[in-house]
């Protein structure tokens, strides 16, 4: 497979949430806004790609029957990582992800991918696949954050174009559902 | 390069040595961003103080049973505010958490809300709602009569559709007040103490000195008067 | 009295999957009958308390003392991943009825975040312990089985509506998971009536 195709399908032919529907639970809960969508996209791109080449590099060494924990390691150390390094340099967005960024290890994308593609393929293709698949996820999260913030809160990346209320409903969970619903299915109508 | 055979002996080692070389190099990472973190703790602590609290230079952290309270001075050493962090657990969706400044006269001289899981767009609204220039605006206000909610017979303005949150907020300011009063039996301003008498609060003025005289009593002199006030 | 609220907030103003968007997974794919939406919350109630127990124990004995609590979550979810193979083997061995019961819904559970995110927010102390000890063994276990209940409660009545949206006309792009979905957000719209409750 070339690799320009491997970067790309996770975008729309492949993209993990909305054809794949992995990653659901960070897909509901960050999207409140663009940018914590965004945010949490990014924060599990940085997860995806480091342990997608990690894993591509020492898939030889782990024995088949120890391979899922050994994955679970890697990956819970680079979600460990992004933890840290948000708490120390992203503060303000660490505090509105909150229980999300630690919740990035159980995230069936990150150990999905590691199963499917890195632990069968050489360290540059996995590297794009995890970049692939996460810029994917993160714009699909990055859209419906857009969506509802500015249904919900009338403001898009946290300016506000109109001073009113919003429909209150898309920026709580209800809205979440709502949002994904439709957007899966526009997704849908168009992959045909 | 082969790939190795799923013996006991090569699964434990396996497991171990990745463990072993996650931890080494999360104690790395963890020791690099140590320093950041706290800075960034103590920032944010710190910027909620200066929105709190008038100009200060630098401030005392104490605990006055077992809520956090900051006094701060100024560069004379004299007192001119102190802030109180309270939790309240009446809110609509848990916990608001607020840090309340009080001037030395004990009127409130700012707020910030520091957590809450209030509604968003109806109970989140009480991080301007009660600023000044706001609706409910309770800067400046003198809490030796609690604060209430209109609809509970007060005087503070809740927000529209989320009575609860308002509620929630005052109890925040309330709680804030007692401790406040509580702090205040140490705390020294040349101008203006305020004692606490059992359940009653004075506020006297034209003070020169204090002086702390034992445990339980500090002697107060006035400027011009020139009386004499033992507690 | 505190415990009953906990047991209440944990389970209908804050439940896991229709407020705090834990455990959609499960949710999602597992829910299309009322029998096994109840098999896989039990295998849930059960895997959560005790996660929660372990991960107590190991964070308030090893990672607080150390002060390693960055190693959380390596930690915790190498031990849940552990468990629920344990739980698998001893339930092989003791009770072949009840693995029956539960054993599918096992190996999905190691992968469902609700049981990790519980036990970091007991961890870390940070779940509403309505005013009792955060920090202490008893509040944590009746958090977590709240949770689960919560967990078991949304599961089995999402099921139950779905058993009847079989014989619904629903336009082509949105059958399956979209209408799931909407369904779903009608619930989290119900559940929203629990707020202000404790």
């Amino acid at each position: 497979m070339n690799n320009w195709k491997n970067f790309t399908k996770g975008f729309i032919k492949e993209n993990p949430v909305l054809v794949m529907l992995l990653g659901c639970c960070p897909t509901l809960g960050t999207t409140t806004s663009a940018i914590n969508g965004l945010s949490m996209g990014l924060a599990t791109t940085f997860v995806l790609v480091c342990s997608n080449i990690v894993i591509s590099l020492i898939k030889n060494l782990i024995p088949d029957k120890v391979r899922i924990p050994s994955y679970i390691v890697v990956i819970a150390s680079f979600v460990t990582v992004i933890d840290l390094l948000m708490q120390a340099y992203l503060p303000g967005i660490y505090e509105t992800l909150g229980l999300f960024i630690p919740l990035i290890v159980v995230n069936c994308i990150v150990l999905g991918r590691a199963e499917a593609f890195a632990s069968k393929n050489g360290v540059w293709a996995s590297c794009v696949d995890g970049l692939g698949m996460g810029l994917g996820y993160a714009l699909a999260l990055m859209i419906l954050g857009a969506v509802r913030e500015i249904l919900g809160s009338l403001s898009i990346f946290g300016w506000q174009f109109m001073q009113a209320d919003g429909i209150l409903v898309f920026v709580l969970a209800p809205g979440a559902f709502f949002g994904l619903a439709y957007f899966i299915a526009v997704v849908r109508r168009f992959n045909k | 390069m082969a790939k190795k055979q799923s013996s006991l002996i090569n699964m434990v080692l396996t497991l171990f040595v990745i463990t072993v070389v996650a931890a080494v190099a999360l104690g790395f990472v963890y020791y690099f961003t140590q320093e950041p973190i706290a800075q960034v703790k103590e920032k944010k602590l710190n910027e909620g103080l200066m929105k709190v609290l008038p100009a200060f230079d630098h401030q005392v952290a104490e605990e006055v049973e077992g809520v956090p309270t900051y006094k701060a001075f100024d560069a004379n050493e004299q007192l001119v505010g102190t802030a109180v962090e309270v939790v309240t657990d009446k809110g609509f969706g848990g916990d608001v958490k607020v840090l309340v400044g009080f001037d030395t006269e004990g009127k409130i001289f700012g707020y910030t809300v520091l957590e809450h899981k209030e509604t968003a767009g109806l109970g989140s609204k009480m991080g301007d709602w009660f600023q000044e220039g706001g609706k409910g605006n309770v800067i400046g206000k003198d809490l030796s009569t609690p604060a209430k909610v209109s609809k509970d017979g007060g005087d503070v303005d809740a927000i529209t559709a989320a009575t609860i949150s308002s509620r929630a907020f005052c109890d925040a300011l309330n709680k804030a007040y007692a401790t406040y009063v509580n702090t205040v039996g140490s705390c020294v301003s040349t101008d203006t103490l305020i004692i606490k008498s059992d359940l009653k609060c004075d506020t006297l003025t034209n003070v020169s000195t204090i002086r702390k005289t034992d445990e339980n009593s500090i002697e107060v002199t006035f400027k011009e008067e020139g009386g004499q006030d033992n507690e | 009295m505190a415990y009953i609220l906990i047991i209440i907030s944990a389970m209908l103003v804050n439940n896991i999957v229709l407020a705090q968007f834990l455990g959609i997974c499960p949710f999602l794919g597992v829910s299309g009958k009322v029998k096994t939406a109840v098999g896989m919350g039990s295998a849930v109630l059960f895997v959560m308390t005790l996660a929660t127990i372990v991960t107590w124990l190991v964070q308030t004995y090893i990672l607080n003392p150390l002060g390693i609590q960055f190693m959380q979550t390596v930690a915790f979810i190498l031990i849940i991943a552990a468990l629920v193979q344990m739980v698998e083997i001893i339930l092989k061995k003791i009770s072949p009825s009840l693995y029956q019961a539960l054993g599918i819904f096992l190996p999905l559970i190691t992968t469902n975040c609700a049981i990790l995110g519980v036990a970091i927010l007991v961890g870390n102390g940070t779940y509403n312990s309505m005013g009792l000890d955060a920090t202490s063994l008893l509040p944590a276990i009746v958090f977590a089985i709240g949770t689960a209940l919560g967990f078991m409660l949304a599961l089995v009545i999402f099921a139950g509506i779905r058993e009847h949206m079989a014989k619904l006309p629903i336009p082509e792009g949105m059958k399956g998971v979209p209408a799931a979905l909407v369904v779903a957000g009608i619930l989290a719209l119900a559940f929203m009536g629990f707020s202000g409750l404790v």
